[in-house]
């Protein structure tokens, strides 16, 4: 029988346990939260290890006043005994060589953190990044392996002491570094609960859910990105420097894909997307480990020659599986994303029901009206042409948008109508022709760009961030947040007074859609017709100066596609809005429209005010087959 | 360089590169077809080398009987992690990063199995036990009977591939399910038979690599995933759906990490422990610059997209 000693095994399975949330914590910000596949992840943990070797060996001696021995070869001995001999004697020279490797290794992992992602979250395809981070780090893995001066190569650096090594009793100073490694998961927990109900957090989820959308509503999405990254990856070096400390030593071999694998467990295992779910899984994960070290040492004891880690890693893989097979959510499921402004709106809602019996303050339907003669082009398209491969979508098509205006854009299917969309928004590549907007020529801006510039669109199929609850889809158009600044999102005192006044915006966009009563639904619960209007909603929360509207009634029952109509109008006349929609329901759009244009097949066939286009024979022969 | 290490090199980039060639065609047929750039691929080249490393052992010589077996072996383990993985996966529609974790998962399994495997019976770096045979010998520069069954057959099986691939009715719907794979259910072809068939020879030939692989240098647990990074290269060098562009990419992989290489060490003194940055350098250049690879270089050669 092998004696167990429970104090130290409870000390230092909590020691794994902060160690372990800390990587778990860092993988469910970069791919809980916001999408991102880190399969990189050992090469961000050992950024922090190999850091803490190089300090620990080079610096450690200068801040003592003592002269640096080579930590590897020969002198390998020497070198050992002089850090012993600083850490037991000098805990200020110690203290300070801790600082200056969790700052350095931060700096280091931040920077390729940001940097990788920033250029490859910019590519063809997104999962670039998961092949170019598992590359990279085995990449790197086995050059610094190669690399013998730099952390003895095979070997390691062995004995790097932990940081209470002076107390000289080792009971106690292995409590105090588990008591450091839990305080520094506790904060990463808390700044990571801060980062997901701010304004920053919903943007991240945005673009979780939808990343052509997120761009449309104006977000710059590859920074944004990098900037997750950049706070993971310094979590996560946080955590290497901790995991160096703990095991005493830096080899290469601990930093290969299967730690990767094993954040992954513990991520997957918990709960994708929930900072608690990240947490319980690396417990989970901690306990596992020790339970396995203990029952291989049992068994090999016992005369057993199967090598019991070779078990565990066939187990994770196992638990993996399992996980994503028949519980994909996790043992706690992502719960559902509230931001700060979903409590300022209970509490305005809850004043309101106190003060004065609710009004019925639905916004009064308009009925159609006419542009006034004059108005001046604020959409100007001149012979705008889109090639795919060898098929031409748009034939040079030119047309003037007044502002102020309703304009109808018709035609049969596959007559270009979206692509013109498409190609105004941003969201593809113009092939010839200009646009001009406001005098100005944003042919080839990217959809981010698109919308500062003033121009919203919709989708034809509601694209709106169905996980998210109807208030944060109303927030999270709006431009110029400050909490949606990573380094502000955790300080609540700097974006509270915006949030809120974002918040009671949106409360009012909500009331004019009827939709307030919905503001903490998740908008995949809504029906067909109020997403439709909650899309619209959303728009107009973006402040457009034109709104591109592409079958904003398809699938919705006549009256409210009406009502719908009725709403844009509005929109028009309250907030100066002008329209441009695409729209197959001619009985309702020749209502409501100042002048429509007639595509066929990429061309422009027609264009006049809706009674001369209902007359227009060859109107009516591609669309009706008259 | 003087040019025996250069004859010498460029043996090895036919000999590695066809190796390569035979892997990468594998990960870009699962990447058109599936949909999924499998990780597990290097661990169905390490069970063909266990598979057939074991059959050699067991008294087995004859190349072809050891390389049916690898064959074998691959092919299963290919169409077992289908059939309990990614099938179940793709039918309740999960995310393309959830596969991937997937494959990492079946990768690991199988990785430690064989390592439980190795450790049990003392398997590890052990020669596939063909007997050694020079044919043909000059300087550093060595032909052994192995070299003249490696290199053939990887060229053959690849040249068979091919053919399959562009000539018989299983590539043509192989073709029809990488382009368009809802279009190809609506037409009647059968997605889940040409599946099974694309995992069968994926595998498969994942085994034949790794046994060819072990009659050459050793078998280990990890030598698939040694090479995995090299291979994912060539097939990204080859876009990821060109057949000849990953072909034509395992060998500009292998002669970077043989001839280049060696240039390199011969005149610039360049350590040889740099040598796996290259597949690393190739993938990150290739990503930034033209993610295509040489897919629209040679579109008329093979591309599983046309």
């Amino acid at each position: 029988m092998i004696h167990l000693d429970i104090g130290a095994t409870v000390i230092a399975v909590m020691t794994l346990f902060g160690i372990y949330s800390l990587m778990s914590i860092s993988l469910n910000l970069e791919y809980g939260v916001a999408g991102l596949p880190n399969f990189g992840q050992a090469l961000f943990i050992s950024i922090g290890a190999y850091t803490a070797g190089l300090t620990y060996t080079r610096l450690l001696p200068l801040l003592a006043g003592a002269e640096a021995i080579h930590p590897c070869g020969p002198t390998m001995g020497q070198a050992l005994q002089l850090r012993s001999e600083i850490m037991a004697a000098q805990p200020v020279a110690g203290f300070f060589n801790l600082g200056a490797t969790f700052l350095l290794a931060a700096l280091i992992a931040g920077a390729v953190g940001f940097g990788v992602s920033y250029v490859t979250l910019r590519l063809k395809e997104e999962w670039f990044l998961a092949l170019v981070l598992l590359v990279g780090g085995e990449t790197v893995r086995i050059l610094v392996r190669g690399a013998d001066d730099l952390i003895c190569s095979h070997n390691g650096i062995s004995s790097i002491a932990q940081p209470f090594y002076f107390i000289g009793e080792p009971r106690s100073s292995a409590l105090l570094f588990m008591l450091l490694t839990l305080a520094l998961a506790l904060l990463a927990y808390l700044y990571s609960q801060r980062l997901l109900h701010s304004p920053y957090g919903r943007m991240l989820k945005g673009l979780r859910e939808n990343e052509a959308v997120t761009r449309g509503l104006g977000k710059g999405i590859s920074l944004a990105r990098a900037q997750i990254m950049l706070i993971g990856s310094v979590i996560a070096a946080i955590a290497g420097v901790l995991f160096a400390l703990n095991t005493g030593f830096v080899n290469t071999n601990d930093y290969v894909v299967t730690l990767t694998l094993d954040v992954w467990v513990m991520v997957v295992l918990g709960g994708i997307g929930n900072n608690r779910g990240a947490v319980l899984g690396a417990a989970m994960i901690a306990i596992l480990d020790r339970a396995t070290q203990v029952a291989a040492i049992a068994l090999n004891m016992g005369g057993s020659p199967i090598e019991f880690n070779y078990v565990r890693y066939i187990v994770y893989g196992i638990i993996l599986l399992l996980m994503l097979r028949y519980r994909p959510q996790g043992l706690l499921p992502e719960s559902r994303l509230t931001t700060r402004a979903h409590e300022m709106v209970k509490r305005l809602l809850a004043q309101a029901a106190d003060a004065v019996p609710a009004a019925t303050a639905r916004a009064k339907p308009m009925q159609p009206t006419k542009l006034e003669a004059g108005a001046a082009p604020l959409l100007k398209l001149t012979h705008l042409r889109k090639d795919f491969g060898g098929l031409r979508a748009l034939h040079d098509v030119s047309l003037t948008v007044p502002e102020g205006a309703i304009i109808g854009l018709i035609g049969p299917n596959g007559s270009g109508k979206s692509t013109l969309i498409n190609l105004v928004a941003g969201a593809e590549t113009i092939t010839g022709g200009q646009v001009h907007f406001n005098g100005e020529d944003i042919s080839g801006l990217s959809a981010d760009a698109v919308f500062h510039k003033g121009i919203l669109r919709g989708y034809q199929e509601p694209a709106l961030y169905f996980k998210m609850t109807v208030l944060d889809n109303l927030l999270l158009p709006i431009p110029n947040q400050i909490g949606e600044k990573p380094w502000r999102a955790p300080l609540r005192r700097s974006w509270e007074a915006q949030e809120s006044a974002n918040a009671e915006a949106a409360m009012e966009a909500l009331r004019q859609v009827q939709l307030l009563p919905h503001y903490d639904t998740l908008a995949s619960d809504l029906s067909g017709g109020q997403m439709k209007l909650l899309e619209i909603a959303r728009a107009m929360m973006g402040a457009p100066k034109l709104l591109l509207l592409d079958e904003p009634t398809a699938g919705v029952a006549p009256a409210l596609a009406y009502e719908i109509f009725q709403h844009i109008a509005r929109l028009r006349a309250e907030a100066g809005v002008t329209f441009l929609i695409v729209e197959h329901r001619l009985e309702i759009l020749f209502d409501f429209v100042d002048y429509v244009y007639a595509l066929h097949l990429g061309k422009l066939l027609a264009a006049g005010d809706a009674a001369a286009i209902a007359a227009d024979a060859t109107v009516r022969e591609v669309y009706f087959g008259d | 360089m003087p040019p025996a290490l250069l004859t010498t090199s460029l043996v090895n980039t036919l000999q590695i590169g066809s190796l390569y060639a035979l892997m990468a065609l594998g990960i870009t047929l699962t990447f058109s077809v599936m949909k999924l750039p499998n990780f597990a691929h290097a661990e169905f080249v390490s069970a063909g080398a266990y598979a057939a490393l074991i059959i050699s052992l067991a008294g087995v010589l004859n190349p072809l009987l050891i390389m049916a077996a690898a064959f074998v072996i691959g092919a299963l383990a290919a169409l077992l992690s289908h059939l309990l993985v990614f099938k179940p996966l793709e039918q309740r529609q999960v995310s393309f990063y959830t596969l991937i974790l997937a494959s990492f998962a079946i990768g690991l399994i199988l990785r430690y199995l064989l390592f439980l495997l190795a450790d049990s019976f003392n398997l590890f770096d052990l020669r596939i036990a063909i007997p050694l045979r020079i044919l043909f010998r000059q300087d550093s520069l060595i032909l052994s009977n192995l070299f003249a069954w490696a290199v053939p057959t990887s060229l053959l099986l690849v040249f068979l591939l091919t053919l399959l691939l562009n000539r018989s009715p299983l590539g043509r719907e192989m073709r029809a399910l990488a382009n368009n794979p809802s279009l190809a259910r609506v037409i009647g072809i059968p997605v889940e038979r040409v599946k099974n068939a694309t995992w069968l020879i994926v595998g498969g030939l994942a085994g034949v690599a790794g046994a060819l692989w072990g009659m050459q240098t050793a078998v280990n647990p990890l030598m698939g995933w040694a090479a995995i990074i090299s291979v994912f290269a060539a097939a990204i060098l080859g876009g990821l759906s060109s057949f000849s562009g990953t072909i034509l990419g395992a060998y500009v992989v292998a002669f970077s990490e043989n001839t280049i290489m060696l240039f390199l060490n011969y005149s610039f003194s360049l350590d040889l422990a740099y040598k796996p940055a290259i597949p690393f350098i190739i993938i990150i250049a290739v990503l930034l610059i033209r993610p295509q690879g040489f897919s629209a270089l040679l579109r008329r050669g093979g591309d599983l997209k046309r």
